[in-house]
């Protein structure tokens, strides 16, 4: 089946705005697991400092 | 950090580090809403319609460019990130898998099958605009037969046999598994050239994991390319690319065939680089099993046997 040229550039632009999208998500997610490791660095920063080990 | 109290401080992102962040959502509130390339001037159905294939095939390729710098900036640790790494690796906190592994691994992923997709919809345009070349008026039935006989004389130059297959020292040459300085040696410098400027096309538009596995062989093809020759030997750089196929990747030695076959005006070197990326395509499987150690070479001997010499 043979498609037309609007429909070639609309396919390729759907499919960069998904790419799109989907890397925004994963940067996202990558955010949210840099904050958890933020987390779990102050976390270890408590324990020292509790244990008398951090200045 | 720690605050009067002794009490580490929790440390919030700052303004700045939030309007970074605010960055993962400025791509799909910037999209334009019909996510489109193509320019209009209130005739756009028009335009559009009359777009030539070539005009396609370049929106493709800007789309491409503009989907791996999307992936690299992705990759790329944002300032907040290299402050957290830089904390973490002082205080011996190692980041979780879900940080760096998994997210890494999925960016690479999904660029790499959106590369597949665009690459995909390039060929289609490619394979139109190759049967409308071949539908043109000019294309006699005398014009044809010489054109015939000259594809067959170029492609025998260019190492095929008649039946397309390959030669029984081919097959030598894959089971004996020589080195590659061996096969690249014979190189005319004409075959250097273009060697050399197809990778080096090709290899700043190729993922980052597969920069790193090409990386690895880089030396020894450099070396290789400074090397001159006056010898002409057109088997030799088939042999290159079916060994440039087994030892670095499937993916480079197709995409360099296909860019031979894109750019080049010898009709001959077209069909025989043609017919060389699809017998690469259709072994490119067992390829990449040997690479990553997945098969022994025996098995890799067999699958080659029936891919390039049974099928072809």
């Amino acid at each position: 089946m043979s498609i037309t040229n609007r429909e070639k550039v609309e396919l390729i632009d759907r499919r960069y705005l998904e790419f799109k999208i989907r890397m925004a998500e994963l940067k996202k997610q990558r955010f949210e697991a840099i904050i958890e490791y933020r987390k779990a660095i102050d976390g270890e920063k408590l324990r020292r400092i509790r244990a008398g080990v951090y200045y | 950090m720690t605050n009067v109290s002794g009490i580490p401080k929790i440390e919030t992102p700052s303004t700045p580090q939030i309007n970074e962040a605010a960055e993962i959502t400025e791509g799909i509130n910037n999209i334009d809403e019909r996510g489109s390339s193509i320019e209009t001037d209130g005739s756009p159905d028009l335009r559009i319609e009359d777009m030539t294939d070539e005009k396609v095939r370049n929106i493709a390729e800007t789309r491409k460019t503009d989907g791996l710098m999307l992936a690299e900036k992705t990759l790329s640790p944002m300032d907040y990130e290299k402050e957290v790494l830089n904390e973490g690796k002082e205080l011996g906190v190692l980041p979780s898998d879900s940080y760096y592994k998994e997210v890494q691994e999925k960016i690479i992923d999904a660029t790499e099958k959106y590369i597949e997709d665009v690459d995909k919809i390039q060929n289609y345009v490619d394979e139109e605009i190759s049967k409308k070349t071949e539908e043109t008026p000019e294309d006699t039935v005398e014009n044809k037969e010489i054109e015939e006989i000259n594809i067959q004389e170029e492609a025998r130059w260019w190492g095929f046999t008649d039946d397309k297959k390959f030669s029984p020292e081919t097959q030598t040459l894959v089971e004996n598994n020589p080195d590659l300085n061996d096969l690249l040696k014979d190189f005319s410098p004409e075959e250097q050239e273009i060697f050399e400027e197809m990778y080096h096309k090709i290899f700043d538009t190729l993922p980052p994991e597969e920069k790193n596995r090409l990386l690895e062989e880089k030396n020894i093809i450099n070396n290789i390319l400074k090397q001159e020759t006056e010898k002409d030997n057109a088997e030799e750089f088939r042999k290159l690319m079916i060994r440039l196929a087994v030892k670095v990747s499937v993916k480079v030695a197709v995409t360099i065939l296909k860019n031979i076959q894109k750019s080049s005006e010898s009709k001959a070197a077209k069909v025989t680089c043609g017919t060389l990326a699809d017998l690469l395509e259709a072994g490119g499987k067992e390829f990449d099993k040997a690479y990553t150690g997945e098969v022994n070479p025996e098995d890799l001997t067999i699958a080659l046997r029936n891919h390039f010499f049974e099928k072809a």
